[in-house]
Order: C-alpha cells, then sequence, then structure tokens
C-alpha cells in the first residue's frame, strides 16, 4: 500500500510540475508576467513534488491508524491545507521596486499554482488505488 | 585722472553686482535615484513619485524654501492589495487627495544639519512639523537626507490598530543637482 501511495505521489507530483511548469512558462512568454525573479522553476517543481509526496504519506499514515475516517478526513485536510495556503501570496510582498502591475497580479498568479497538486493528486488517485 | 575713475567705478560695479549675485538663492533640481521611505514594524514601503521646487543656501536661509509634493498613487508596499487599500478613503484617500505635500516656513542651522519647519498636509489635514536634514554639497551636486517620524492618526490616516503601528518612520535621501 505504501509503494502504490508513494508511486502515486510521485507521478501527481511529476505531472503537476509539468502542468505548473507550463502554466508559468506560457504566461511568462505570451502575457509577459515574468515573475521568475520572485519564483524559480526550480522552487515550482519541488514544491509540486514535494506536496504530492506530502499529501501521499499523509494518506497512508491516516489510513493506517484511522482505516474508517482516514480517507475523509485526509480530503479535508488536504482541501483545507491548499485553501490555507492561499493565504500566503496575498500577504506576500515583492521588491518595492518591482513592476507595479505585476504587483497587482501576483496574488492571483500563485494562488493557480497552489492547487496543481491537489487537483492533479486527485485526478490520478482512481488510477494508483493507493 | 578720469582713467583712474573709470577703473573705480567699474571695481565699484562689479562689487556691488557680485553681492547680489552672493545674495541670490540657488534652485536645485531633484535627480533621479530619490528615496520616501516609510518603516515601521508592517507596513513599510516607499513613494516612487516624488517633485518639487528646492530653493536652499547655506548661507542665506532665510531665503531657503522647499515645496515638494508626493504622489500617494505611487505607494509601494510590495504588496498589490496593500497598494490599493492604502489609496482608499480609509487611509490616504488618493481620490481626493491625490498628493501629500510639505511647504517649509523656516530653516535653521542645527548640530548634524538643518531643521526645515513647514507645513506637512496629508489627506487634507495640515500639520507643523521640523524635519531634521542632513545637506552635503560638492560642487553643483548635493544630497538631503534624513529622518523623521509622523503620527498617522493626526493626519486621520487609517484606524486604530495594533497591527499597523501609529507612528512611522520616515527615511529619505535626495540627490540634487544645481538649475
Amino acid at each position: 500500500m505504501f509503494k502504490k501511495s508513494f508511486f502515486h505521489g510521485i507521478t501527481a507530483g511529476a505531472i503537476s510540475s509539468i502542468f505548473a511548469y507550463l502554466y508559468v512558462d506560457i504566461l511568462k512568454e505570451e502575457f509577459m508576467y515574468d515573475f521568475s525573479s520572485i519564483i524559480s522553476s526550480t522552487n515550482v517543481i519541488g514544491a509540486c513534488i514535494f506536496g504530492s509526496i506530502l499529501a501521499s504519506v499523509g494518506f497512508t499514515l491516516l489510513k493506517r491508524f484511522l482505516p474508517k475516517f482516514g480517507e475523509i478526513i485526509f480530503s479535508f485536510l488536504f482541501a483545507g491545507i491548499t485553501f490555507a495556503s492561499l493565504v500566503s501570496p496575498m500577504l506576500h510582498k515583492l521588491p518595492l521596486d518591482f513592476d507595479k502591475y505585476l504587483t497587482v497580479i501576483f496574488p492571483t498568479y500563485a494562488m493557480v499554482l497552489h492547487f496543481f497538486p491537489f487537483v492533479v493528486w486527485y485526478t490520478l488517485k482512481p488510477v494508483f488505488k493507493p | 585722472m578720469k582713467k583712474a575713475n573709470f577703473y573705480w567705478v567699474g571695481a565699484f560695479m562689479l562689487l556691488l553686482f557680485s553681492a547680489f549675485a552672493m545674495r541670490t538663492n540657488q534652485v536645485w533640481e531633484i535627480k533621479d535615484g530619490y528615496s520616501i521611505k516609510f518603516i515601521s514594524k508592517d507596513p513599510s514601503g516607499q513613494f516612487n513619485d516624488f517633485s518639487g521646487d528646492i530653493k536652499f543656501d547655506p548661507i542665506d536661509l532665510t531665503g531657503s524654501k522647499f515645496d515638494l509634493k508626493v504622489k500617494v498613487a505611487s505607494i509601494s508596499t510590495g504588496n498589490g492589495m496593500m497598494n490599493k487599500k492604502a489609496q482608499t478613503g480609509e487611509w490616504f484617500d488618493a481620490t481626493a487627495h491625490p498628493f501629500i505635500k510639505f511647504i517649509s516656513s523656516k530653516i535653521t542651522k542645527s548640530d548634524k544639519g538643518y531643521d526645515i519647519v513647514g507645513e506637512l498636509e496629508m489627506k487634507g489635514t495640515k500639520k507643523t512639523i521640523k524635519i531634521p536634514t542632513v545637506y552635503k554639497q560638492d560642487g553643483s551636486k548635493a544630497t538631503f537626507s534624513g529622518t523623521f517620524y509622523v503620527k498617522r492618526s493626526m493626519f486621520e490616516i487609517g484606524h486604530k490598530s495594533d497591527a499597523v503601528p501609529d507612528v512611522l518612520k520616515i527615511e529619505f535621501n535626495v540627490p540634487v543637482t544645481k538649475k
């Protein structure tokens, strides 16, 4: 079960990284939303992989120790943490000389990225049946 | 004899004009690279649009004058939402009062530089404040810098809050060149 769950996390992390990278790249190339000096591609990929693996570890542990309600608790916990994490881009302070327009765009731009691991992890759940 | 008189009159006129020239106050132009920062526990930031007229001569302080303004909409806290919030009626009210203004009324020499006393106008409220300023001149260039404190409740900016302190530290550094 743990092996399946781990592969689920790794795959979700890899796929969400690809989508997140594409999202960052398309917005940069097409709309000039360049936040590379604030969030590097490495950080985006790293956060997606870390978040997805952490979700799988949490899921496995909750199912093992709380077989009846573990999955339900995990769903609420994962969704709750994802939503709570949206506060971080809202409060994030950019350099004072950063482009004024991009400073306004930044929270929305970054908030979308926070949903990638959550969406991909749940999309792949029926495939891996962890 | 007549020629000698002519030279004396010429010398006297030259002296007279140079005396008037010395009394003419120096006019300075604000250069790019200035910084007007406000610092507190939270928020901190800067204003990016600053302009005005500066007449300053260390040997003629009575004839010196500062007439400065800062564009409220140029506020930068590093957070887009905070920038917008700062411009609302609750805070600076940028629509009704687009500029923070300062007009000096008296300049005196102090231990570290100069004390510029004048009227600071924010959100339509005028208060007399003293700005201690360090003045450094290097030929046709000079810099005015200093630190002072502003109590935002005196200008009815924002509401009482534990999150945003009442007193904010203002740091400025203004490079200028002779006009």
